[in-house]
C-alpha cells in the first residue's frame, strides 16, 4: 500500500499519457505523429519501444515493397544497397515478418486474465467505451455544473451492463469520491499497487483504449482552456476506467491477483528497415536527379502566386507556372498571420493557426458577403449552421426531418443517383475581416513577418495572390483533415484575406517602406482559395479592381485552366479515372480526394529548385533565399515550425499505412460519428485514431509509399548546422532519423547528407555512413 | 524580513517544455495555489544542450518558466509532483524563501 497526493498522480497520469498521441476532434482534424512523445527516442528505438504497450507495425510491408518495385519507385538496386548499408543481403525481405505482440501486460484485469484464464480486460474495454461515447457523446453531460465523474457515479450503478461487469451490489460506488482526482488515488490504493508500478498500470490502462486515451490527452493538454462543448480529461478517464476495472476484479474475486511479466524481446524486424531505407533510398535518387537548379527570373511576371506549402500545391503550381509569366511561392498556408476567428453568426471562435501558435488577437467577420459566385458567404453559411445544429439536436432532429424532407428528399435522390448533377459543393470561404483590433505598426509587422519568411521582400510583380487551401465534399467524417493542417485543419481562406488587407493598407505600405520592404503602389494583393478536391480556384476580388481588371481576370481564367490540367492529372491516380470534381459531390464516396498521399520531401529554397519539374506531388514547397539570411534566422523559422509540423504529417500517413489497424481509423464506410470529437467503427468500441483506411489504401493496395521525410535544403551546411544546435526539437527529429537531411550551398554544389551532427557526406549509403543501431533496445530492460 | 511587516512563503520556479505545461499548473490547481506566472519563450543552456527561446511560428517547443508563491504546506506536495516529473521529463526546479506583503492573497 502507498500514500498517494492527487499531486504526484496527475504526473504520474501525464506520464502515462505519453505512451499514446493526442487526438484531436473532428471538427479540427490535424495530422498527428502517433510516436509524438518519443521523438526523444531515436526513430528505431521508438518503433521498439511502441511494442512494449501498443504492439506497432513500424515498418512497410511486403506488399508496400512489391508495389513501389513494380512503379519504378525503387530498384532491385536500391534493395541490395540498404542490405549492405544494415549489414545483410536483400534476401532478408524473402524471410516470414510476425506480428508483434504487447511486451506487457496492460493493466490488473488483464494480469488477472493471464492468471485465471478469464476475460475481463476486453470486458472492461467495451463498458469503458461505451461510458465513454455516452458521456462525451451527450451535451447534458459536460455541463460545468455537473461534469462527466459525476453523470458516470450517478448514472452507472443502474446500468444494466456496467452492474453486470461490477455485480449488483458492489461496495465501490460508496466509497468513490466526489471527485476524480481524489477518486483515482482511492482505486489507486485499492488495486494495492506499490509506489513503482503506478506508472506502468497507469500506461497500461490508457494503452488498451488508444482512441478514447488520445483524446482524452488533447481535452488535457491541448484544447484550448476556455473552449466549451465535449471534453474528458485523463484524470477522469482513468478513474471511470479504474472504477469499473477494480468493481470488475472484485466481483470476479480476482483483486490483487497476477503478475506482470516482460514477454520476450522484440525481435527487430530488419527486412522492414531494409525496405524502408531502400524506398527513401529509391525517392531520394530520383528526386535529387531533377533538381538541377536550373535559374528562373521575376522580370516581365504578371503575378506572384504564394500558395501554401502541403504537397496539393505542387501539381497547380506548376501547371500555373507551363500557362503564363507567373511565378509561384510557396509559404506554410496560414501566411504569417495567425488569429482566432469568429465566423459572422458563430458563437466562439476557433483558432485559424498552426497547432503549435497560441494566436495572441481574434478577428470577426464582418457580415457582408465575397463578390464572386462560387465562394458561399457569411449569410449561406449561418443558415448551413443552423440547419446542422436542428437536424443533430435528439430533440428536434425527428421533427426537422418530417418538415424538411420534403424537399430534402428529392435532393438526396438526386445526390445518390446522379451527384454529378448537383452544384459543386464548397466550403465556408468567410467573408471580409475586421481588422481593427490591429494597429497599422502590429500590421506592417505581420505582413512583414510574412513576407521575409517565404522571401518575398522585393521585385513584386503588379499582382501578389494569396491562395489559401481547402477542401470540399459530403458526408465525410474526416472532411477537415482534408483543409489546411496550417491553419489548424480549417480552410485557409481567411488567412489568405488577412494578409491581404494588411498588405494593401497604405500606411501599412508605408511603414513596411520604413522597414526595407517597398512594394510598389501598383501592386495590388489579391486573397483566394484552391479547393484541393475539385482544383477549382477562387478569387476574392472587391469593389472597382481599376488597372488591374484585365491582369485579374487573365490569371482567374489561368488558375481555373491549371486546375482543370490538375485535376485531369490526379484523375489518373485513381483506378476508376473518376473526375476528381465528381467525387468531391458524391455522398457515397469514401475517397473524395488523396489528400497529402505520397508525401515524401520538404523542400526549403528558391522556386528555381524546382520549376518546372514534376514533383508528382510529394513534395511540401516552402520558399528560401539563402541571400536574404545571413543570421539563419529565416531558417529557423522554416525548420522550428513548417517542418515540424510536415512530419507530424508524414508520420500521420506513414504510420497509418504501416499499421491501419492500430494507427488508422478503419473502415470508413462503418464510420459513426460520436458528437463531432471522432468515429467509432460500426456501434461500439474504442474511438478511431489516424486515417480512415480509404484515404489510403485502394482495396488492398497502400496507395501511399510510407517513408520518412527528406528535407532538401538550399543553404550552407554550417548555417543548417547552427539552427539544429541550438533547438532541440531539431535536434530530435534530424539527429534522431524522424527526418532525413540533405543540402547544397548553391545550384552549382553537389547535394551533400547529413549523417550526424555537423557530419555531412556524399553517399549515406556507405555502410560506414549508415545509422548506428545497438544489438538491443536500451528502451526495453 | 519580518520586522518590515512581511511574510515567508516559498517561492517555486520551475522550468519545463510545453508539453509538460499542463501537468504543471494542474498540480498547482490540485495542492491550492491561488495564482501563478507563465513565462514562455525560455532560453538557455541546459545540460542537454542550448534551447533557443521564443520561435517565430511555435509556442509549443520552447521552454517555459512557471513562477509561483505559495506558504510551505502548499509548496510540499508541488515540489513531490514535480521532483517527480523531473525524473523522466527535462527541466529544472528551484525552491527558494521569499517575502509578500499580502500574505493572504497567496493562502
Amino acid at each position: 500500500m502507498t500514500t498517494l497526493s492527487t499531486s504526484t498522480l496527475r504526473i504520474d497520469v501525464a506520464t502515462a499519457a505519453r505512451v499514446i498521441a493526442p487526438l484531436w476532434p473532428l471538427e479540427n482534424v490535424i495530422a498527428v505523429n502517433p510516436l509524438l512523445s518519443s521523438l526523444d527516442l531515436p526513430f528505431h528505438h521508438a518503433i521498439g519501444a511502441a511494442s512494449t504497450w501498443l504492439a506497432a507495425r513500424g515498418y512497410p510491408d511486403a506488399a508496400i515493397v512489391q508495389r513501389s518495385l513494380e512503379l519504378g519507385q525503387m530498384s532491385r538496386v536500391d534493395l541490395e544497397v540498404a542490405a549492405a548499408s544494415l549489414g545483410t543481403t536483400a534476401e532478408v525481405l524473402d524471410q516470414p515478418r510476425a506480428r508483434v505482440a504487447p511486451r506487457r501486460l496492460r493493466g490488473a484485469a488483464e494480469r488477472a486474465d493471464a492468471l485465471a484464464g478469464t476475460a475481463l480486460a476486453p470486458a472492461v474495454d467495451a463498458v469503458v467505451a461505451w461510458w465513454c461515447a455516452q458521456l462525451v457523446g451527450s451535451a447534458s453531460f459536460h455541463t460545468p455544473n455537473r461534469g462527466i465523474w459525476r453523470s458516470f457515479t450517478t448514472l452507472a450503478p443502474h446500468d444494466r451492463a456496467t452492474r453486470k461487469l461490477v455485480g449488483r451490489k458492489s461496495s465501490l460506488w460508496a466509497a468513490l469520491a466526489p471527485d476524480p482526482e481524489h477518486s483515482l488515488v482511492l482505486l489507486v490504493e485499492r488495486l494495492g499497487l506499490e509506489d513503482t508500478t503506478i506508472l506502468d498500470e497507469l500506461t497500461g490502462q490508457l494503452a488498451r483504449l488508444p482512441g478514447w486515451s488520445g483524446f482524452a490527452r488533447y481535452c488535457s493538454e491541448w484544447r484550448p482552456a476556455d473552449a466549451t462543448g465535449p471534453s474528458i480529461t485523463l484524470t477522469e478517464l482513468l478513474a471511470i476506467r479504474l472504477c469499473l476495472e477494480v468493481g470488475a476484479l472484485e466481483a470476479a474475486g480476482l483483486l490483487g491477483t497476477g503478475f506482470n511479466r516482460l514477454m520476450e524481446p522484440p525481435v527487430r524486424d530488419l527486412a522492414g528497415e531494409v525496405a524502408l531505407v531502400a524506398l527513401e533510398r529509391g525517392y531520394r535518387r530520383q528526386l535529387l536527379a531533377k533538381l538541377d537548379g536550373s535559374v528562373s527570373s521575376t522580370h516581365g511576371v504578371a503575378a506572384q502566386v504564394v500558395c501554401c506549402i502541403d504537397v496539393r500545391s505542387e501539381g497547380l503550381r506548376r501547371h500555373l507556372e507551363d500557362i503564363g509569366p507567373y511565378a509561384t511561392v510557396g509559404a506554410a498556408g496560414f501566411f504569417g498571420f495567425p488569429f482566432n476567428l469568429t465566423h459572422a453568426g458563430a458563437a466562439e471562435p476557433y483558432p485559424s493557426a498552426p497547432v503549435l501558435l497560441n494566436p495572441a488577437i481574434t478577428l470577426a467577420e464582418t457580415a457582408e458577403a465575397p463578390r464572386t459566385l462560387r465562394a458561399p458567404g457569411p449569410q449561406r453559411a449561418t443558415v448551413a449552421a443552423s440547419v446542422e445544429t436542428t437536424t443533430h439536436h435528439p430533440a428536434a432532429m425527428f421533427p426537422a426531418a418530417q418538415v424538411a424532407g420534403w424537399w430534402l428528399g428529392p435532393l438526396a435522390l438526386l445526390r445518390s443517383a446522379a451527384p454529378s448533377l448537383l452544384p459543386p459543393t464548397a466550403s465556408n470561404h468567410g467573408g471580409t475581416l475586421d481588422l481593427g483590433v490591429l494597429s497599422d505598426e502590429e500590421q506592417a509587422a505581420i505582413v512583414e513577418g510574412a513576407l521575409r519568411s517565404m522571401s518575398l521582400t522585393d521585385s513584386f510583380a503588379p499582382l501578389v495572390v494569396v491562395l489559401g487551401h481547402g477542401s470540399s465534399s459530403v458526408a465525410n467524417a474526416h472532411g477537415t483533415s482534408l483543409d489546411c493542417g496550417a491553419c489548424g485543419g480549417h480552410p485557409g481562406a481567411p488567412n489568405a484575406r488577412a494578409l491581404v488587407a494588411a498588405a494593401n493598407n497604405p500606411a501599412v505600405r508605408v511603414l513596411l517602406s520604413a522597414r526595407g520592404v517597398v512594394i510598389p503602389p501598383t501592386t495590388l494583393f489579391v486573397a483566394g482559395i484552391h479547393d484541393t478536391t475539385t482544383d477549382v480556384v477562387t478569387l476574392f476580388t472587391e469593389g472597382d479592381l481599376g488597372a488591374h481588371h484585365h491582369a485579374v481576370e487573365t490569371l482567374r481564367q489561368d488558375l481555373l485552366t491549371a486546375g482543370a490540367a490538375n485535376a485531369a492529372e490526379r484523375s489518373h491516380a485513381f483506378s476508376s479515372g473518376l473526375d476528381p470534381r465528381a467525387r468531391s459531390r458524391d455522398w457515397a464516396e469514401p475517397c473524395p480526394e488523396w489528400g497529402l498521399v505520397g508525401n515524401a520531401s520538404f523542400i526549403i529554397g528558391p522556386r528555381s529548385m524546382t520549376q518546372g519539374v514534376n514533383l508528382e506531388r510529394r513534395a511540401f514547397l516552402h520558399s528560401y533565399d539563402p541571400e536574404l539570411d545571413p543570421s539563419g534566422s529565416i531558417l529557423e523559422t522554416i525548420l522550428t515550425a513548417p517542418v515540424v509540423v510536415a512530419q507530424w504529417i508524414n508520420a500521420q500517413y506513414y504510420f497509418s499505412t504501416t499499421d491501419p489497424e492500430l494507427f488508422g481509423a478503419g473502415d470508413k464506410t462503418l464510420h459513426n460519428p460520436i458528437a463531432n470529437v471522432g468515429v467509432l467503427e460500426g456501434v461500439g468500441g474504442d474511438l478511431k485514431v489516424g486515417l480512415p483506411r480509404q484515404s489510403l489504401f485502394e482495396g488492398d493496395v497502400a496507395i501511399h509509399t510510407p517513408q520518412r521525410l527528406l528535407c532538401v535544403i538550399e543553404a550552407p551546411e554550417e548555417r543548417i548546422d547552427a539552427v539544429i544546435a541550438r533547438n532541440p526539437i531539431l535536434r530530435q527529429l534530424f539527429d534522431g532519423g524522424w527526418v532525413h537531411l540533405t543540402a547544397r550551398t548553391s545550384p552549382q554544389e553537389r547535394f551533400k547528407h547529413r549523417i550526424a551532427p555537423t557530419r555531412w557526406v556524399d553517399d549515406p549509403d556507405l555502410p560506414e555512413n549508415a545509422a548506428p543501431l545497438p544489438a538491443t533496445d536500451p528502451t526495453n530492460p | 524580513m519580518s520586522n518590515l511587516g512581511l511574510t515567508a512563503m516559498t517561492k517555486l520556479e520551475v522550468i519545463v517544455q510545453g508539453e509538460d505545461l499542463a501537468a504543471v499548473t494542474d498540480v498547482l490547481d490540485l495542492a491550492g495555489a491561488r495564482g501563478y506566472t507563465l513565462l514562455s519563450g525560455v532560453s538557455g543552456l541546459g545540460h542537454g544542450g542550448f534551447h533557443q527561446g521564443s520561435l517565430y511560428f511555435n509556442d509549443r517547443d520552447g521552454l517555459h518558466l512557471v513562477l509561483v508563491v505559495v506558504p510551505e504546506e502548499t509548496a510540499v506536495p508541488v515540489i513531490e509532483a514535480v521532483r517527480k516529473l523531473l525524473e523522466t521529463r527535462p527541466g529544472v526546479l528551484f525552491a527558494s524563501t521569499t517575502y509578500v506583503s499580502r500574505p493572504e492573497y497567496f493562502r
